[in-house]
């Protein structure tokens, strides 16, 4: 069994605490095999966060540098990063509580969802938002999650293909000026395939850069951190990860806003 | 005349997971973990996912190692 499968299960014991996303869940959407790490939503109150902590210490897991796995950062948007070895390979454990471009809503939705599911992972609609970053390589994941979408409504509100949405407008032209409304590159259907794919095009590098804006102003905001990291690392390493933890919240208390970062 | 072929984001292999057993996806799955670790030395400073999630060389320069950021290992 993949190993993101055992620490899903493993986080999970007892109650939900963690959503598997990214990279894994593209694999149980079976649309590719192309991530190495693992990603997961992590449930926003204090037992699943040590829970979870627990499950990583017996692993035998230590902190990456980034934000520690504590409430304050994660309400803020930070991620927390960590590593350890598994029979001869290198485990990379991310998590976050608060998903680049999910609404407060979409995310209770999420979570409900995904109650009972084994194993519990994102949706293509949810993945298909956090994957629209400043990577690339990401956008092909995305067009192809577009198409998994069951409602035509929403094909029109995410495709990435001007053919597929030139054959959805005729398909379903009562949907089109709503879709409009939420989405205004499609005013470009009637402009024939070249111009709606450059206006696709337009579209999707104004969300890169909104989602590159995004990621800078973290690592802005982790300057301070980054300066006392390799001191902090050296005195983290060797440690427990929980009383590993401990000693990251206090260090980082002086020099990592908790406070979401505007971009 | 040839029908206009669809736009492609994947290759037919990534899709066609979707025709694999679960015990043969698991099986895939985790070949291509063990696999992935080749490429572990190349990625060392990198972050898939979360904040920080940009190549290493779009970091300020000054959160970046010297190897990355200059070209040289750290004390020359």
């Amino acid at each position: 069994m993949s190993v993101y499968l055992e620490l899903t299960s493993e986080f999970n014991r007892g109650r939900l605490r963690t959503i598997i996303c990214i990279g894994q869940a593209v694999v149980l959407l079976r649309l590719a095999i192309a991530s190495k790490d693992g990603d997961w939503i992590l449930r926003e109150d204090q037992e699943a966060l040590d829970h979870v902590l627990g499950e990583l210490e017996r692993r035998g897991a230590r902190y990456r540098f980034g934000a520690p796995m504590d409430l304050r950062w994660l309400r803020g948007g930070w991620s927390c990063h960590f590593e350890f070895p598994h029979q001869g390979t290198r485990v990379r454990t991310d998590f976050f509580s608060r998903p680049p471009r999910l609404s407060p809503t979409r995310l209770a939705k999420l979570w409900q969802e995904q109650e009972g599911k084994t194993p519990p992972f994102t949706a293509a609609e949810d993945l298909l938002l956090i994957k629209q970053t400043a990577r690339e390589k990401d956008w092909p994941i995305v067009g192809e999650l577009a198409r998994l979408l069951p409602d035509p409504a929403d094909q029109l509100r995410y495709s990435r293909s001007a053919k597929d949405l030139l054959t959805l407008a005729a398909a379903h032209p009562e949907l089109v000026l709503s879709a409009i409304g939420e989405r205004p590159a499609l005013a470009m259907l009637t402009a024939g395939l070249d111009g709606l794919r450059l206006e696709l095009e337009r579209e999707r590098f104004a969300v890169m850069d909104a989602d590159a804006k995004r990621v800078q102003g973290y690592l802005a905001a982790a300057t301070g951190l980054q300066s006392r990291w390799p001191g902090l690392e050296r005195k983290l390493s060797g440690l427990p990860l929980q009383q590993a933890h401990q000693l990251l919240v206090e260090s980082v208390l002086v020099c990592l806003p908790t406070h979401p970062i505007d971009s | 005349m040839p029908a206009d072929p669809p736009d492609r984001f994947l290759s037919e292999e990534d899709l066609d997971l979707r025709s694999l057993t679960w015990e043969e996806l698991l099986i895939w799955w985790d070949r291509f973990l063990k696999e992935a670790q080749a490429s572990n030395d190349l990625d060392e400073f990198e972050y898939s996912h979360g904040v920080f999630a940009i190549p290493r060389r779009d970091w300020p320069a000054a959160m970046r190692p010297p190897i990355e950021r200059d070209g040289l290992p750290p004390g020359e």
